[in-house]
């Protein structure tokens, strides 16, 4: 029988805690296609519904021209020989399936949510838009024309040149993962260019096959049928080597903008990927950083002072590198007070030591992220993703839960030092 | 098939449980009945002022967060123009956390001059981010003064202007607390993890001892219904020339919502959809063109949004527009056109259920609308719908009289 209030509750005594000690992850069952394909399926979902996602080494590192990765992936969208443009996003739409394409750092990929009962149809349009798309002439100007429009948005945006210049200032404007697109970009944009880098990296030995939701054999004999042949091998994408701008010279740089009502704050330095040994506690330095509503640049900079609607700091993986970035838009007048306090977050860590009170609340506020963002297949099947083109497994998560549960204040001081010291970071403002 | 249970404590607050055993979190979410629409014109912004005074602390908590980080938890709010909603994730072995922080700020706020300065200060910022340091920032500000001249909704949720923001005093908080953040006012969805016995006995505890307040009496006055066309011309430092076109429709319970809803997506959703077969693809108008319903508790806007191919009169390409607005309403649309939108809408139904938060605010939106039950029905509602009706109600809704139209223009300088 529910107890009934009669106004005797203490409301000021918190409610026992329980802690969340240790992670039950689903594993990914691993299949091979006939072709060679590696498939990891994520299954459990109640849901009568799939994610399929193609992953192939087609980000912008394996490019030779700008928005060859982007364009290409964005092209899928627009059908191929059998199915153009409208009759493929026609038939997609009558069966309720969606699709989502993606040309990231170092991989690109293709995204379909389906439900099972359409399953079968739906691969069938799908298979050659993976394995040939048209890539329509008329096509390929209509997104052009649009991409362009929003380019032209984004760069009255402080946020948006703000991104841009701090990418450019680690990596240099040439590298991939520092150049951030212009319209000039666009003039260069050839069919056959998109057409060449789709046959030389959209190929069965470059891809893998994420499969999550309600998985049963019926969804794996669909995907060796359409997936599981050699009449798309190809050859993997050989691993091309790029300069990176030698950025260890602090570059500070200031851009006003007329009339606007805030400025762009992005502070950082390169680091490492996730692959580091130091990666993972890391993380936890972060996370009491910037990394969090409840972090100290948050506290400080918009909960005590209200010079923003938000703060964030992180760490950014990439295959050949990774860098630290903080991110904030603040109101002009405040630009250089806000400033100087991240300066002092980061001095603060480096000068004392977390309390246990703070660290204690971390961990618990990372175990609880964790425990939610691995709820449910489709979760996991993304974070997994996050994994495996670093060559990681499932085991990388229970290793951070060790991170996250044992890392000292000594430890965090020592890292926060050794990468979190002010006079190193690059800090870009615009606006 | 969703699987909830309800029933309503002493004071009036309604209470919805999901339970979901194949998680290891509960979702906690309430919302509050009121929004934007419950402001007066001349103090705009404040429904969503006070959702961010909400989290500076209450009676017994000094902030709000931080007790719920330390669950493992985490927490976020929004308002629109008809509700203020509030959600807590966390492990369900914390469950009892979240009771106790939500119902804490629900018996008493803790509110004070620095507090309301400070959160002043950040939704400040918050509007020069997102409505004045952008290209076409302000345009839900135009749409909502053109297309509303007496209901509230001529305002957005983010107010007036930064005048109305800086001018709230603490006794506006004190009053507008008292009135709106009560039991009889809220509904209390739990999800994921539970049991209905437990979250049955968690709420008569934490919130049973909060008193009810007076019943509500909204007095919104009805947007008359508009006689001519309206027009308004925006030159601004945009990139380029876009156009938005705004037709009075129904509210979220009428049929009209549900035709109109589907009619969006026949029009505009995709490049599959009519409008960009036509006047992006062949005719080389727009850019992009969007349709879409503001599904709002009182009667809404059919909005399309369009940008011109640069070089592209304006007026030119709205009037290939309107002729094929002028077409669909005369023409029955295909048999195959309305059950394609059908299974997309089934498959939307699906695939947003997957999440136990999104169910928790869909169980909540639905029992304020009217009918919890909706969460598995309302599909049934879209099923229904015939060629008849999309004929009939694109026929209300596409007149040129019933339409506002703004022509927001790049500055050639």
């Amino acid at each position: 029988m529910p107890i009934k209030n009669n106004g005797k509750l203490d409301r000021s005594v918190t409610p026992a805690l329980a802690r969340v000690e240790h992670l039950n992850i689903l594993r990914p069952q691993k299949l091979s296609l006939p072709n060679g394909i590696p498939v990891y399926v994520f299954t459990g979902l109640q849901q009568d519904a799939v994610r399929i996602e193609w992953i192939f080494n087609a980000g912008k590192w394996y490019e030779q021209n700008t928005l060859q990765s982007s364009m290409a992936a964005r092209m899928m969208k627009e059908g191929s020989k059998a199915y153009p443009s409208h009759e493929f996003n026609d038939l997609l739409d009558f069966y309720g399936a969606s699709v989502k394409a993606h040309g990231g750092a170092d991989t690109a990929s293709f995204q379909l949510y389906s439900l099972n009962k359409h399953l079968a149809p739906v691969l069938q349009i799908v298979e050659e838009v993976v394995k040939s798309p048209l890539i329509d002439p008329r096509d390929l100007e209509i997104v052009t024309q649009s991409n362009r429009e929003q380019l032209k948005v984004n760069m009255m945006k402080p946020d948006y040149l703000a991104d841009k210049a701090f990418t450019e200032s680690l990596y240099g404007s040439k590298h991939p993962y520092g150049h951030e697109l212009e319209l000039e970009d666009y003039d260069n944009l050839t069919r056959e260019s998109l057409l060449s880098f789709h046959k030389q990296f959209y190929t069965a030995s470059n891809c893998s096959i994420i499969v999550s939701g309600n998985i049963n054999d019926q969804v794996i004999k669909l995907l060796e049928r359409f997936f599981g042949g050699t009449d798309w091998l190809g050859a993997p994408a050989t691993v091309s080597v790029h300069l990176e701008l030698d950025s260890a010279e602090r570059l500070v740089k200031y851009e006003a903008i007329d009339g606007s009502y805030q400025s762009a704050i992005r502070i950082g330095k390169k680091l490492f990927n996730k692959t580091n040994t130091e990666y993972q506690e890391l993380s936890v330095v972060n996370t009491i950083l910037g990394g969090y509503f409840g972090s100290r640049l948050m506290s400080n900079i918009r909960e005590d002072k209200g010079y923003t609607y938000g703060i964030y700091s992180g760490l950014n993986s990439m295959r050949h590198g990774g860098h630290f970035i903080i991110s904030t838009e603040v109101g002009v007048d405040v630009r250089q007070a806000a400033i100087d306090e991240i300066y002092t977050e980061m001095s603060r860590l480096q000068e004392e030591p977390v309390d246990s009170e703070e660290l204690d609340l971390v961990r618990n506020y990372m175990m609880g992220r964790l425990l939610n963002g691995l709820d449910g297949p489709f979760k996991v099947a993304g974070m997994y993703k996050g994994l495996y083109i670093y060559d990681l497994d499932i085991d990388y998560l229970y290793s951070l839960v060790d991170a996250i549960n044992t890392i000292t204040p000594e430890r965090i001081q020592e890292l926060a030092n050794k990468y979190f010291d002010p006079a190193t970071m690059h800090e870009i403002t615009v606006g | 098939m969703v699987q909830y249970e309800r029933f309503t404590l002493d004071n009036g607050l309604r209470v919805l449980v999901q339970e979901d055993q194949t998680t290891p979190l509960a979702a906690v979410n309430i919302l509050y009945d009121v929004g934007s629409r419950d402001e007066t014109p001349e103090k705009t912004g404040f429904a969503h002022l006070f959702e961010h005074l909400m989290f500076e602390g209450s009676a017994n908590i000094e902030n709000f967060d931080e007790p719920l980080q330390r669950a493992g938890g985490e927490s976020n709010a929004f308002t629109n123009s008809d509700i203020t909603n509030y959600y807590d994730i966390l492990p369900a072995a914390n469950l009892e956390t979240a009771f106790w922080l939500e119902s804490d700020r629900m018996l008493s706020l803790d509110i004070n001059e620095e507090s309301l300065e400070l959160q002043r200060k950040v939704v400040i910022e918050e509007f020069k981010e997102n409505y004045l340091n952008q290209p076409y920032g302000d345009v839900w500000h135009l749409i909502s003064d053109l297309a509303y001249k007496v209901h509230p909704y001529q305002w957005p949720t983010i107010g007036k202007n930064l005048a109305h923001i800086e001018a709230f005093k603490l006794n506006d908080v004190t009053q507008f607390f008292k009135k709106f953040y009560v039991p009889n006012n809220a509904i209390l969805v739990v999800g994921g993890s539970v049991t209905v016995d437990q979250v049955q006995s968690l709420s008569e505890k934490w919130f049973g001892g909060i008193p009810a307040g007076k019943p509500i009496n909204r007095d919104i006055p009805f947007e008359p219904i508009q006689t001519s066309k309206r027009e308004l011309e925006i030159v601004a430092d945009v990139p380029g020339d876009a156009l938005y076109k705004l037709y009075h429709m129904g509210d979220r319970n009428s049929t009209n919502f549900y035709v109109m809803d589907l009619v969006s997506d026949v029009l505009a959703q995709g490049n599959a959809s009519l409008l960009y077969r036509r006047l992006v693809k062949e005719l080389s108008l727009f850019t992009e063109i969007e349709a879409y319903t503001t599904g709002t508790m009182d009667a809404g806007l059919f909005i399309i949004e369009a940008k011109t191919v640069p070089g592209v009169d304006m007026k030119r390409a709205e009037k290939a527009l309107d002729d094929e607005l002028a077409r669909f309403a005369e023409t029955r649309i295909l048999e195959r056109e309305l059950l394609k939108v059908k299974n997309k809408q089934e498959s939307a139904t699906v695939f947003s259920e997957v999440n136990i938060l999104h169910r928790a605010m869909n169980l909540a939106y639905y029992e304020l609308i009217g009918d919890a039950g909706l969460i598995n029905t309302e599909m049934d509602k879209y099923l229904a719908v015939t060629e008849a009706d999309v004929l009939l109600h694109s026929q209300q809704v596409f007149k040129p009289e019933n339409c506002s139209t703004i022509y927001y223009y790049a500055n050639k300088k």
